[in-house]
């Protein structure tokens, strides 16, 4: 059963009895005075799992906080104060239950990824569609994700075409297209198309499921900081037994027993050390809980403390800061020739070729509803170009394909695209150049929002590419990054990153496959885009799951604000002891009062740290 | 369906125990027992903060006993003993 539910059924139990004692007392029905102590006797009792743990955990050699309120009550209730021994015990039954009500709120976010995970499949099995348990679906097998449907498999789309919203996994709420031969995760919503999917992942392996595993897991790795918490806790309770001992003593000489009775049940019953243990696991709780509803899986206490010192953030430039595939970014048509013409041309000659930068101009064709005839017969230069024939016309693409010169007007406009970084393709037909196309690799749309936010946070932000020096200035110089390296083999981006950490504390990202060397040797690895590999988000400090680079600023933002609550809650409790404990030394405060103030000690900090999964 | 049982001592690793033995405590129970019970095959899980045990209901055919170990160390937690198959 659920802790807070038990808990209400017991406080429920507890208020009732105890306000009914207090009533018949009020009474001079016979027997009220029996009676009344007789109802108060039964909300203490409702207080057994307190009892319980205490002596369970006595036996132990531990003491505890239950220990200090089973003889607080039985001290109270052996100098006859029955009803305000049943109002502690209420006092406590309700913070308590409301304190577990809170926790277990808090790891709710991954009651919503597990309620994301689906249950059951479609899947075709000799000619027939059946609906299986997805435990029971096989390797290979052919499932089918209808319209609206929850993708229950990950695996390759074979047919179809849909938009699917890939929120749960990634946090991003844009629907991703998705096509023949695309990949699909278990627990994202299909859009209006249906899809059939050839199954790669068994039910245990999916995406979601590595990913349920990595928050539990995280969620359990301390923070250092409870470290001083834990210290503080070890001579917390020792210390108040023998202040509790002294300030008795000290009483019952100078007021007497009654007072000094009075006085120890007090600051027994106001020592909260539970809001120094409990707070800090919370926190980290509530920004992985949160962190995991936005497509972050933060590994652990640790990293939330690293990332929220982060001073300088290296960042790969393709695959992350761009999308990673060249793109047809522009078309000169030149010597009266058409736009389509052009691309026309460009694509029968590049139509066999599975360079990136050929599939970038047949994929502009199509683009553009020119249709590619093939070429009657085409060679590949490698690093210059290709040479085709279309029927007896001679087509040459690229610089390095012809000994003739180019003219004034042509120079110009391949000199001003090498300028801005991009690569330069001249379409001759025979002999004459009908139009240059340029090829880049396209930044993603939010990539410049993403730098500026960590500039903001007055984050340092390094870019690192193996690209050419003048390709790298010219999109360093777009996206505003206070630094760039060109020019650097997957070994020498490791240099940089230790260069970079000197006084500094380092976060690299990158897509976590070709970087994994440089995000290891950084203070903090993100991996971004780690959703379709299992090895990305194993081996990052902190893996992005979408292709979302402003989730870093957000990352380290959120850091922040959970490592300042950790240390507002440890501040605040101690004071809060401080203040509770001297005030019940010198008899200001009743053991009514010292129990609503421990419990509201306690209560405030769970509730600050679990504020952490509503965070923004 | 057959269900085994089985009751692990476990040694907290991860974290230390919470002075005040409530709140801190079933924060961690219910962790755990939500944690293991999503494993496919397992039925009850059932954590005794105070005297470190686990107990468990499984269907042997679904899932093992070294898979529930492993889950529990990945989780942080370090086993002591295996005990009381029946």
């Amino acid at each position: 059963m659920k802790e807070y539910i038990r808990g209400t059924v017991l406080l429920v139990l507890g208020v009732i009895s105890t306000v009914a004692s207090w009533l018949v007392l009020q009474t001079s029905i016979t027997y009220a005075s029996v009676t009344g102590i007789a109802l108060a006797l039964i909300a203490v009792v409702c207080g057994y799992t307190i009892y319980v743990t205490a002596f369970r955990l006595l036996f132990r050699k531990r003491i505890t906080v239950q220990l200090f309120v089973t003889v607080a009550i039985a001290a109270s209730i052996a100098a006859g104060y029955y009803i305000p021994a049943a109002t502690v015990v209420v006092i406590i039954l309700a913070g308590t239950t409301l304190e577990d009500y809170v926790l277990y709120r808090t790891r709710g976010s991954i009651e919503k990824l597990v309620n994301m995970s689906p249950k059951i499949a479609l899947v075709r099995r000799d000619g027939m569609e059946v609906e299986v348990a997805v435990e029971d679906v096989k390797l290979g097998e052919t499932v089918l994700a209808k319209p609206g449907d929850k993708i229950p498999v990950d695996g390759i789309v074979i047919s179809g075409y849909s938009a699917v919203n890939q929120a749960a996994i990634t946090g991003e709420s844009m629907p991703a297209e998705k096509t023949k031969g695309d990949q699909v995760f278990a627990g994202t919503m299909n859009g209006n198309g249906a899809l059939e999917i050839k199954t790669d992942k068994i039910a245990e392996d999916t995406t979601i499921a590595h990913i349920i595993h990595l928050v539990e897991e995280a969620e359990e790795k301390r923070a250092p900081i409870q470290n001083i918490a834990d210290r503080f806790t070890t001579y917390f309770l020792p210390f108040i037994l023998i202040l509790a001992a002294v300030v008795f003593t000290a009483a019952y000489f100078l007021v007497g027993l009654q007072p000094a009775i009075t006085r120890t049940v007090s600051i027994l019953l106001v020592a909260c050390p539970c809001a120094l243990g409990v707070a800090v696991p919370v926190a980290v709780v509530g920004a992985i809980g949160n962190a995991s509803m936005n497509g972050i899986i933060i590994k652990g206490g640790t990293n939330i403390e690293k990332v929220k010192d982060v001073t300088s953030v290296a960042i790969d430039k393709t695959g992350t800061l761009t999308i990673g595939e060249p793109k047809v970014v522009e078309i000169r048509t030149l010597n009266n020739h058409s736009q389509d013409e052009v691309v026309k041309y460009a694509a029968i000659a590049e139509k066999f070729s599975e360079h990136p930068i050929s599939k970038a101009v047949t994929s502009k064709a199509t683009e553009l509803g020119v249709s590619i005839p093939d070429p009657t017969k085409f060679k590949i230069v490698p690093g210059r170009g290709v040479e085709a024939y279309y029927g007896k016309q001679q087509i040459l693409i690229g610089k390095g394909m012809t000994d003739m010169a180019f003219n004034e007007e042509e120079d110009k406009v391949i000199s001003a695209f090498e300028s801005e970084g991009k690569t330069v393709l001249p379409v001759i037909l025979d002999k004459q150049v009908i139009g240059i196309i340029a090829v880049a690799d396209t930044l993603r749309k939010d990539s410049s929002e993403a730098v500026q936010r960590l500039r903001r946070l007055g984050i340092k932000t390094v870019m690192l590419t193996g690209d050419n020096m003048r390709a790298a200035k010219s999109i360093a110089g777009q996206i505003g990054v206070d630094e760039f390296y060109a020019e650097l083999l997957p070994e020498q981006k490791v240099e940089v990153i230790g260069k970079m950490k000197k006084g500094n504390v380092v976060a690299m990202v990158g897509d976590g496959v070709n970087d994994a060397p440089a995000l290891a040797n950084a203070d903090v690895g993100f991996a971004m885009g780690a959703a379709g590999s299992d090895v990305a988000i194993e081996t990052a400090d902190v893996a992005l799951l979408g292709d979302d680079l402003t989730k870093v600023e957000y990352t380290i933002r959120l850091s922040r604000k959970a490592f300042s609550k950790m240390k507002m809650n440890i501040a605040f409790s101690m004071a809060w002891n401080a203040l509770g404990l001297t005030l019940a030394s010198l008899g200001l405060l009743v053991p009514i009062l010292a129990a609503v103030l421990q419990e509201a000690g306690c209560i405030s900090v769970i509730i600050n740290s679990a504020l952490l999964l509503l965070y923004k | 369906m057959t269900t085994e049982k089985l009751t692990l001592k476990i040694a907290k690793a991860g974290a230390a125990p919470c002075a005040c033995g409530s709140c801190g405590d079933s924060f961690q129970k219910t962790a755990l027992e939500h944690a293991l019970m999503r494993l496919t095959g397992i039925s009850k899980a059932n954590f005794d903060t105070i005297g470190g045990k686990v107990k468990i209901e499984y269907d042997p055919k679904k899932v093992n006993q070294p898979k529930i170990t492993e889950r529990l160390e990945k989780l942080g937690y370090q086993i002591e003993n295996i005990g009381g198959v029946s």
